[in-house]
């Protein structure tokens, strides 16, 4: 046995999404809150003896001589990150989380965007952090779009779009922290149903820009989509089939953007 | 000597038709191609067996332009560079390629659109980490100017200033 196995843990649940089964052992209730607010939306109890992934993490408090102790995550056996910041922590573990989750969902894509639903349709906005992906996304929710997800576009086989429903990542400023703030509080629905993909816009925010989209013709839409596609060199057979049909049948439009108010009601009218 | 006809790759690649563009994925290299539609035309008749003549025949029906070997050649230059031909072209055939400058010039003249341009875009296939992270966490190694931005918007140059540093 593992030195690791034999911590003192204390608590310890086991969980499953799209046919993952994962689990999360620590040695004190906080930290098993702390990994439990990371969770996915649609993530339910598993009783299964068995995980394909196992999380652990330990560590934070304070030492006998008065020193903090490390808080460290472990993904198996292997550290993934040992730090004084809790936040830091539960960034690392939803990170390494959703990465074991995307590489072994076998039937499932995940792109790094954002989804909201209009008139039966999924508008996906892909994109790397920083390009203004939650302000469109939040603009959208005050326009009347359905609420699918602020950063993660969860795709089935047949290239439709999931709800994957946590809250928005508000940024307050560009400095700070994520702040999450709930859909409803735009005065939006949350999404249901899975939905097929009617529009994909690649935006990028640039202070005092108009909107002028470019349209893209289907490949290279989809070549910019697999930039933000996870287990893209681990799967790529299912993750191009899957993308293409996600492509197919949708328009797609590349572009700096400005204000999200004035961007999101032109989107809407280009479904 | 006389250039070989060329001949398109298959191994280690995974290719999709995407309406009328090519999705290339190779298993090796781990890169993306998206071929538009005349340089999956010419890419699809890189037989070993079909000219250069045929080639262009088969590019001017299918744009209407005039016929211009010169723009089959730019074709196969920028599938040989995305090395996509299983024969790769003579380096002496691909410095007589025109210019891309050239053609553009020609295109404008003739009054067609771009879309007679061959291209090959190209993409790195990002791990899973690089593709779904938003941010990188306090203590993480990070550039000022590649990658992903720290999740506290600050990357601590070492010295202070550098590119490469660490997030707070």
């Amino acid at each position: 046995m593992d030195a690791l196995d034999r911590h003192g843990w204390t608590d310890a649940a086991a969980f499953e999404w799209l046919g993952v089964r994962f689990g999360i052992r620590t040695d004190s209730p906080d930290l098993m809150a702390l990994a439990g607010s990371r969770l996915p939306p649609a993530s339910v109890p598993s009783e299964s003896d068995h995980v394909d992934v196992l999380f652990s993490l330990t560590g934070g408090g304070y030492a006998s001589r008065g020193m903090r102790r490390h808080q460290i995550l472990y993904e198996g056996f292997a550290t993934i990150t040992r730090t004084l910041d809790r936040e830091a922590l539960a960034d690392a573990f939803d990170s390494a989380l959703h990465v074991a989750l995307a590489e072994r969902a076998t039937q499932w894509v995940f792109v790094h965007a954002g989804v909201v639903g209009w008139q039966g349709r999924a508008i996906l906005l892909p994109g790397a952090t920083f390009t203004g992906k939650t302000s469109l996304v939040a603009a959208l929710l005050r326009a009347g779009a359905v609420f699918y997800s602020d950063d993660r576009a969860v795709i089935d086989a047949a290239g439709r779009v999931h709800p994957y429903a946590k809250p928005l990542s508000i940024r307050e400023a560009r400095t700070a922290r994520q702040v999450p703030r709930s859909a409803t509080s735009f005065g939006a629905d949350v999404g249901s149903k899975p939905l097929p993909v009617g529009l994909v816009a690649f935006t990028r925010y640039r202070e005092g820009a108009s909107w002028s989209p470019q349209p893209l013709p289907p490949g290279q839409a989809m070549l910019a989509v697999l930039e933000h596609t996870s287990a893209l060199r681990t799967r790529p057979r299912t993750v191009l089939a899957t993308l293409r049909r996600t492509i197919t049948g949708a328009a797609s439009y590349r572009g700096v953007r400005g204000d999200a108010t004035e961007t999101a009601a032109r989107l809407l009218a280009l479904i | 000597m006389q250039t070989p006809l060329p001949v398109a790759r298959t191994d280690d690649l995974i290719v999709l038709d995407v309406d009328d563009e090519t999705v290339a994925y190779d298993l090796i290299r781990h890169r993306v191609y998206c071929l538009n539609r005349i340089a999956a035309i010419v890419w699809g008749m890189c037989d070993g067996k079909t000219g250069i003549d045929r080639m262009t025949t088969a590019v001017s029906t299918a744009t209407g332009a005039p016929r211009d070997r010169d723009m089959v050649w730019y074709a196969l230059r920028r599938l040989n560079g995305a090395r996509l031909l299983a024969n790769p072209l003579r380096p002496e055939a691909v410095e007589r390629v025109v210019s891309r400058r050239e053609l553009l010039r020609r295109i404008r003249i003739s009054g067609l659109g771009l879309f007679i341009l061959p291209t090959v875009a190209t993409i790195i296939a990002p791990s899973t980490l690089q593709a779904q992270a938003s941010c990188l966490p306090s203590g993480a190694p990070c550039s000022r100017t590649l990658g992903l931005p720290c999740c506290s918007g600050q990357c601590r140059g070492q010295p202070p200033g550098a590119d490469l540093g660490t997030c707070s």
